[in-house]
């Protein structure tokens, strides 16, 4: 299969005042396009790290992070903004809408930057919020503020959605909405996007067509479902 | 342990405490600064009248003779008097002056000889040489004359008085308590000590072919509180009393309680002003700095700690600055804003020992700040004190309120661009931030506006008094007992432009009041101007009256006003026919084909001329000769003063500006950090999100700095029309190129701070950003 995301000898070290803390250590790591990816490990294990770097957020301290063949750690900033723009949709826990922006407008600020984008209309179509387009995100429940996120990050048409922890401020049956709608994304568009989760959820691994368990800064395991879980089965 | 908490957050928020520290500090300086000179200036002539014994009453006549002296000294609350005789004297070989100013040779120098009798009332302070004794030849100068011309103690000059020459040692130098302030004559403003002085001689050593006699008194009174009936009843009792005044009509003494009132009107207006700014941007920044410790302070009450020690933490945060920046600011204030101008006034003003000083209300101001301070910093804790910990410990969501009628919800506003959407209605959603941001800035440009629109009013007020009003080169004051046969002289030498300008009283309602009147046949050498300052001649069929009188007086064209000169028992009745404007003399006028319609004698007292009379030290039946330049030269002295001034406004003014709009920049910036790492995050660059954080803090600059212009304009009016008294007569006026100014520079200020505090874009680290924010 094409890979979309690779990484070679990636390390990534935190200096706090004399002392060093190493979040990702020696990582070698290859994912395929098009398909659902879960990133599994316990708080602290560098899971986060690992989003951050393949979102072009942060850059590693040692390796070459390469994404669809380029290889962006020795970008720079403006060349990451770039990156990110063309290719990286973010989700967060805590959505990260903007308050003093309506849902449409939401949406809408990625226009600006891509080059592509699919249509406000079409994106909040998608998730189900087209009737709630000029409400403001604290008219909202979390469950649609999340998919005001979504929204926003599909309607820049990304080659990666990257989420954190998507459903960890959610319920059980909202996160459920949520996933199928993460989902969504790599079944639609002749399956050319690729989604990575980062969670602590065991549950959420099931569906995952390749779960990564991270510890400790290493990649413990990888392991590919071939037959991964319904999401309408998963509960927590 | 708390106590380590606070010195670790003061660390940590070094900035915004900094930011409340200078603000407050900013406020009392300048309060306690202004107040310092203006309040020493005031408590320092105090003492001195005091410790010299001013006089109480002022006395003219023809003659006192021993005999109406005696009579004046026996009436009730009399303790003493004294009579004097006061003559303007020519200092004979004035070139071998220098004026230090100038660097110029002294083409004429003038000394007020003051011979007198005893010295009990208005002593003299002696600064060095030996003290006064009627016995004792040799005269007592001017200090400051001295010390600007190096006169030394023991130098000898020869003075002229109408032609009489004699030659006299300096035996002392002096400063004598009702010359404080002193000046030529009614045309000058400031003292320039180069070429007017002032001196005292016994009466014994007047030139022997003059017959000396006392056309001066000077009263002590019992109790200052009867001062005007006693004044009253020495007219009553007394014949020959021409005028007799009381300390608040006598020129020295009102002419320098106006200039520390002067002061005390845009001191209150100016750190009135800083105090409030200062006062609101702590306000919000406390506020916020609490808002920001809201997770801590649930943190410290889930450990159960209780809220009074967790309140007097927080509280002691405002406290501890403010009384810190309370108390530096009423220290620095005092010794550099204080001292600085106190000094720089005494340069003009003759007061031998001077000091600043610090009254109640400065203490009072200082105490207020902290007290708000602190008080906020209490408000902002306790609401969320008051909150559950479990609340507490969550981040405060903002809020959104969506109206139904909001302009943000309109159809016209969807088509604007993101960054001009986004900054409208962070606008509206800040009302508080935006509402201080427009204050503290139009504030500051108002300040701006009103030190140089102050500037600008007094040079306007030079141009109205020098280029329009005194349309002559020379004015002569004439002797008061010059001959014909010298008037003639002088007239067919210099021209017939003449004025007289005598006293005369006129009843306003149940009042009798005393103005002059300036009768003037100077062929509009000396013009009256209308209430556009534009010159026109008068008309010969009644008086005129200045519009300031006018309006104190409440005259008005067509009014019968009935008068008299003083001196004179003879009442009339005359319509006024006309208002001009003055900006410094309030006062009657008539031409002189009108007085001669009354029948009374015209005797000019003035000569104005634009021939050159560079050369010439002295005239028969010229008492002294002024140039207006020489005038123009005082007020120029004024006018580097206030620069002074002024520039310490601007100072002030501008830091005070930069630390408000930094302060808000970073609030605004701290409240949205989050929201432009998302953005960042989106794949936003640096230019873009800049452009959202700039926009709307130059709007906001740009919308507060329109509305400081005319607040300016306001301001300086204010100051003018309030300051300079009822004698004075001009309002603000204001150039364009200074409103110009003054914009450009707020708004460069404005652009800076913004571009300066937009690098922090830059280092926004996205992952503890957004991170922080859960």
């Amino acid at each position: 299969m094409e890979k979309i995301v690779e990484l070679k000898n990636v390390s990534k070290v935190y200096k706090i005042g004399e002392n060093e803390f190493k979040a990702l250590d020696n990582i070698d790591l290859s994912l395929n396009k098009g398909e659902m990816i879960v990133i599994l490990g316990p708080s602290g294990a560098g899971k986060s790290t690992l989003l951050n770097l393949i979102g072009g957020m942060d850059t590693p301290t040692n390796g070459n992070v390469i994404i669809d063949g380029e290889n962006i750690s020795k970008y720079n900033e403006n060349k990451l903004s770039d990156y990110r723009a063309e290719n990286v949709g973010f989700i967060f826990q805590f959505y990260n809408i903007l308050p003093s922006l309506t849902v449409k407008e939401n949406v809408d600020i990625v226009k600006d930057i891509v080059k592509n984008p699919i249509s406000t209309e079409e994106a909040l179509k998608g998730v189900g919020l087209f009737e709630h387009a000029k409400k403001f995100p604290n008219q909202l429940s979390g469950g649609e503020q999340q998919r005001v996120s979504i929204a926003r990050a599909i309607a820049k048409n990304p080659k990666l959605l990257l989420c954190d922890e998507p459903t960890g401020a959610l319920d059980s049956k909202t996160g459920v909405e949520v996933l199928k709608l993460l989902r969504k994304q790599c079944d639609g568009n002749n399956g050319s996007n690729t989604v990575i989760i980062v969670t602590h959820n065991n549950l959420i691994a099931d569906i995952a067509d390749t779960v990564i368990n991270v510890k400790n800064g290493k990649i413990e395991s990888v392991i590919t479902h071939q037959n991964p879980k319904k999401i309408e089965e998963v509960e927590w | 342990m708390l106590n380590k908490k606070i010195l670790r957050d003061i660390w940590k928020n070094k900035s915004q405490f900094i930011t409340i520290f200078l603000m407050a500090f900013l406020a009392v300086f300048a309060f306690a600064g202004v107040h310092a000179y203006m309040d020493g200036m005031k408590e320092s002539s105090e003492i001195y009248y005091n410790n010299q014994n001013l006089q109480d009453i002022w006395l003219t006549s023809k003659n006192f003779k021993t005999d109406k002296l005696d009579e004046i000294k026996k009436i009730d609350n009399v303790k003493n008097a004294e009579r004097l005789l006061t003559i303007n004297a020519n200092v004979s070989e004035p070139e071998r002056f220098v004026n230090p100013d100038t660097n110029k040779k002294l083409s004429d120098l003038v000394i007020e000889c003051n011979f007198i009798e005893t010295n009990e009332i208005n002593k003299m302070y002696l600064i060095e040489g030996e003290e006064y004794s009627k016995e004792k030849s040799g005269l007592w100068l001017d200090f400051y004359l001295a010390k600007k011309l190096k006169i030394k103690v023991g130098d000898e000059l020869e003075l002229s008085i109408e032609g009489n020459s004699f030659k006299e040692k300096v035996k002392g130098l002096v400063e004598v308590p009702d010359h404080v302030y002193f000046i030529k004559d009614d045309t000058a403003i400031f003292p320039t000590h180069t070429d007017y002085g002032f001196c005292y001689l016994s009466i014994n050593e007047f030139p022997n072919n003059v017959q000396p006699t006392f056309p001066y008194a000077i009263v002590d009174v019992n109790d200052t509180s009867k001062a005007l009936e006693t004044k009253n009843k020495i007219k009553e009792t007394t014949n020959d009393i021409i005028t007799a005044t009381l300390r608040e009509d006598n020129l020295s003494y009102d002419g320098y309680k106006r200039e520390a009132e002067e002061g005390e009107t845009y001191s209150g207006v100016f750190s009135g002003l800083f105090v409030f700014i200062a006062i609101l941007s702590v306000v919000t920044t406390m506020n916020r700095f609490v808002k920001k410790e809201r997770t801590q302070i649930g943190t410290l009450k889930a450990l159960g700690i209780k809220r009074s020690k967790i309140t007097k933490m927080y509280v002691n945060y405002g406290f501890f600055i403010s009384v810190i920046a309370s108390i530096l600011g009423i220290i620095l204030g005092n010794l550099l804003i204080g001292k600085f101008f106190l000094e720089m006034e005494m340069e003009y003003y003759e007061i031998p020992y001077y000091n600043i000083t610090t009254i109640p209300l400065v203490y009072g101001v200082a105490i207020g700040i902290i007290i708000v301070i602190t008080l906020v910093t209490y408000l902002s804790c306790r609401k969320i004190l008051k909150e559950p910990a479990a609340t507490a410990l969550r981040i405060e969501r903002p809020k959104v309120k969506v109206k139904e009628n909001s302009f943000t919800t309109k159809k016209a506003f969807n088509k604007l661009s993101l960054s001009t959407k986004w900054s409208l209605r962070d606008i509206v959603r800040s009302k508080g931030r935006t509402l201080m941001a427009i204050v503290g800035i139009a504030g500051c440009t108002m300040l701006v506006v009103t030190a140089f629109g102050m500037l600008d009013s007094m040079k306007s007020y030079v141009s109205w008094e020098f280029e329009t009003i005194n349309n002559f080169e020379y004015k002569l004051s004439l002797s008061t007992d010059y001959t014909e046969k010298q008037y003639d002289d002088i007239i067919s030498k210099y021209g017939n432009a003449t004025s007289q300008t005598t006293g005369v009283e006129f009843k306003s309602n149940s009042e009798i009041i005393v103005k002059p009147l300036t009768i003037n046949d100077t062929n509009r050498l000396l013009q009256v101007t209308d209430h556009n300052r534009n010159p026109f001649t008068m008309k010969d069929d009644g008086l005129y009256i200045t519009e300031k009188m006018s309006k104190v007086n409440n005259l008005k064209i067509g009014d019968i006003v009935e008068w008299h000169i003083i001196g004179s028992d003879k009442w009339y009745k005359t319509k006024i026919v006309g208002l001009n404007r003055d900006p410094q003399a309030q006062q009657f006028n008539c031409t002189k084909n009108f007085f001669d319609t009354l029948e009374e004698e015209y005797k000019a007292d003035s000569v104005y001329t634009n021939e050159n009379l560079s050369g010439i030290k002295e005239i028969a039946g010229v008492n002294t000769i002024q140039t207006i330049k020489n005038l123009e030269d005082g007020m120029n002295s004024m006018l580097n003063m206030m620069y002074s001034l002024i520039a310490l406004l601007i100072v002030v003014s501008v830091i005070l500006a930069i630390v408000i709009i930094y302060n808000l920049g970073i609030l605004s910036f701290s409240e949205k950090e989050y929201q432009f790492a998302t953005l960042k995050v989106l794949g936003y660059k640096y230019k873009q999100i800049k452009k959202i954080f700039i926009k709307q803090n130059i709007w906001i600059g740009i919308f507060a700095i329109a509305i400081a212009l005319p607040l300016g304009n306001c301001m300086t009016d204010y100051i003018f029309k309030n300051a300079i008294g009822d004698t004075y007569d001009f309002e603000a006026m204001i150039k364009p190129i200074t409103f110009i100014i003054s914009s450009i520079g707020t708004f460069v200020v404005v652009y800076i701070v913004n571009q300066f505090l937009a690098r922090k874009i830059k280092k926004i680290d996205l992952v503890s950003s957004l991170k922080g924010n859960e």
